[in-house]
């Protein structure tokens, strides 16, 4: 009796001391990350990277939380740290920066606006340009978002006073419907909404900035959109986890560059890529916005900054260089530079 | 009028203790953000929430946003009270209505009708229509059934002794039924008009391009936490603006009343 129970004893204490110690080794780091609409091109990296296996090869638990509200709810997430990292625009770096709160972009996820001003075909010959949308109603995805700034930005340099359009919230999937029942005579469409609107002829693209030449002719150059976004205290305490999720990240972008729309539409999970046809042809219309070598564009960064202090978000008196919102440390380390 | 036992504040006193819980209130406010002991960026400052309000109010760009709410509001309002306080009758008077009706009603309000918010934007659209919708959706049940429940508790014996002395139906109505159920419509009424702000302000939130509820998300998403504030402090104004004069309509229909405090 009393060497079984010893020898129980020994066996628990053995498990015990050895156990934990070599599950916790091959234990994944837990990482949240937050995005605003799962479904969206944009994300596409981040997507791939967790479905792909990439973050789980780099020893990391990656759970992506889709939050409703947008991206505005996401950064909102990151600032308040129920996220570690976020997916986001640029923007939203830049609002807060404004706002006097620190948000880093450590790798590119897009390089271009992806976005597209689409007028209903009902007005096909009556709005030609965007002077012609003075006094009318246009959709963006909701007040303040990218699609906001860009719009606003556009509509400036077309010489148009933002305040002489009805800039309507309209949402990102909803935008479609909002055009066709004319709540809206124009809006600013994303993927994959953009491709399947205008497949279905039922409308027409003013300024279409999911390639390059696109976005040049519309914003003068490259314009840095959707990166993964982190607060300053998760660089300084987990730089190890940042190159982590930066180097998944660098191939999920390799991945995605070197693959054809149907290669993707069949690598994304069914959920994401809806029809794959549609995908595909989405993907190739907006291939150029992905960077494959993931790095953050000081111009594309300045020339977000330069479109948010034309509509007033950045004050005219308030310094603010690219620098401060992005780091390409990781990125480069990752790349092997 | 002499009070036994311990004497109750007077007026004065009771705003000088209020003036004094507000004050204080906001010198905490202000000296935990100035001090640091909690951040600024989430929870704004008394002297920066002033100096919006001040832009604002000078600059005028509020009245236009708070002008689009009120109407939204108030035309909600008003339609959701008529329809309540016409519905209420209608039950309260044929009794095998009611009772068919009863689940249907208790479910719909038991729905939350803000998620419906969505749907009424697709079916109205973006503009005026689909907030005064939403606003009427939330303003017609609580009226109703404050309606029907006043009717219901007349005083039985004032409507028997009524009858004898030769009251007509549409004596009963104005003199006694009305009467009484106006002091439970009012009550409910100073209620709604809370409720009939949400509605507008959440259905200018999903999709509008003016009014406070968009001045809000639009601060929102700026991170910008004294817009969201100030504006929620202009509709904070508004409210007891139009409660102030709910309180005199009141007192003015409750003449008949036998005390008054």
């Amino acid at each position: 009796m009393k060497t079984h129970s010893m020898r129980l004893l020994i066996v628990m204490l053995v498990a015990a001391l050895v156990g934990p110690g070599s599950s916790t080794a091959r234990a994944a780091e837990k990482v949240t990350v937050g995005v605003g609409g799962v479904a969206l091109m944009v994300y596409l990296p981040t997507v791939l990277a967790k479905d792909k296996g990439f973050f789980a090869d780099e020893g990391l638990d990656v759970e992506i939380l889709d939050i409703k509200g947008g991206g505005a709810q996401a950064a909102s997430a990151l600032i308040g740290g129920s996220v570690d990292f976020s997916a986001n625009a640029i923007d939203h770096a830049i609002k807060a920066k404004t706002q006097g709160k620190d948000l880093i972009a450590v790798q590119s996820h897009v390089r271009l606006p992806v976005m597209g001003l689409v007028v209903a075909n009902r007005y096909k010959g009556v709005i030609k340009s965007l002077a012609d949308l003075k006094g009318r109603p246009v959709g963006v995805t909701s007040p303040g978002s990218q699609t906001h700034m860009v719009l606003g930005y556009l509509l400036v340099k077309a010489g148009v006073q933002p305040t002489d359009v009805q800039i309507i919230g309209a949402g990102g999937n909803t935008m479609p419907l909002a055009i066709d029942k004319d709540s809206v005579h124009a809006g600013m469409m994303v993927d994959p909404f953009f491709t399947a609107f205008l497949r279905q002829g039922k409308g027409f693209a003013l300024v279409d900035m999911f390639t390059s030449k696109g976005t040049l002719d519309a914003m003068g150059g490259e314009v840095q959109g959707t990166t993964l976004l982190t607060r300053p205290d998760v660089i300084a305490k987990r730089p190890e986890t940042v190159q982590k999720m930066v180097n998944a990240l660098v191939k999920a972008n390799k991945l995605i560059t070197s693959s054809s729309g149907e290669e993707l539409a069949r690598l994304v999970p069914k959920e994401i890529s809806g029809d794959p046809k549609l995908y595909a042809e989405s993907f190739e219309h907006a291939r150029e916005a992905f960077p494959p070598d993931s790095l953050v564009s000081r111009d594309g960064v300045a020339r977000v900054i330069e479109t948010m202090r034309t509509f007033g978000v950045v004050p005219a008196g308030m310094k603010l260089e690219p620098e401060s919102v992005y780091d390409n440390r990781f990125v480069l380390k990752a790349l092997g530079r | 009028m002499a009070t036994s036992g311990a004497k109750r504040a007077s007026r004065a006193e009771i705003r000088v203790w209020r003036a004094v819980l507000l004050t204080s209130f906001l010198g905490l406010w202000e000296a935990a953000t100035r001090w640091g002991w909690v951040d600024r960026f989430f929870v704004s400052q008394p002297t920066e929430l002033a100096a919006q309000l001040g832009e604002w109010i000078w600059t005028g760009f509020i009245f236009r946003h708070l002008l689009v709410t009120m109407k939204e509001t108030l035309i909600g309002f008003v339609l959701g009270t008529v329809l309540g306080v016409a519905i209420g009758f209608i039950f309260a008077h044929w009794e095998t209505l009611a009772h068919v009706f009863d689940p249907l009603m208790v479910a719909l309000n038991a729905m939350p009708r803000v998620v419906l918010a969505p749907l009424f934007i697709l079916w109205f659209g973006l503009g005026l229509l689909s907030k005064v919708v939403m606003v009427i959706s939330l303003v017609f049940f609580v009226v109703f059934f404050s309606t029907f429940t006043g009717l219901r508790e007349v005083d039985r014996d004032l409507v028997n002794n009524a009858r004898i002395l030769g009251a007509s139906p549409r004596h009963l109505i104005r003199h006694v039924l009305l009467p009484s159920a106006l002091t439970w419509i009012f009550a409910s009424l100073r209620t709604s008009v809370g409720f009939a702000l949400i509605g507008a302000v959440v259905g200018e939130y999903l999709g509008s391009h003016e009014g406070m509820g968009y001045v809000i998300s639009y601060a929102e998403s700026m991170f910008n936490a004294t817009g969201v504030l100030a504006g929620l402090i202009v509709l904070m104004a508004a409210v007891m603006v139009i409660d102030v004069a709910l309180k005199r309509l009141d007192v003015r229909f409750s003449y008949w009343k036998p005390t008054r405090w």
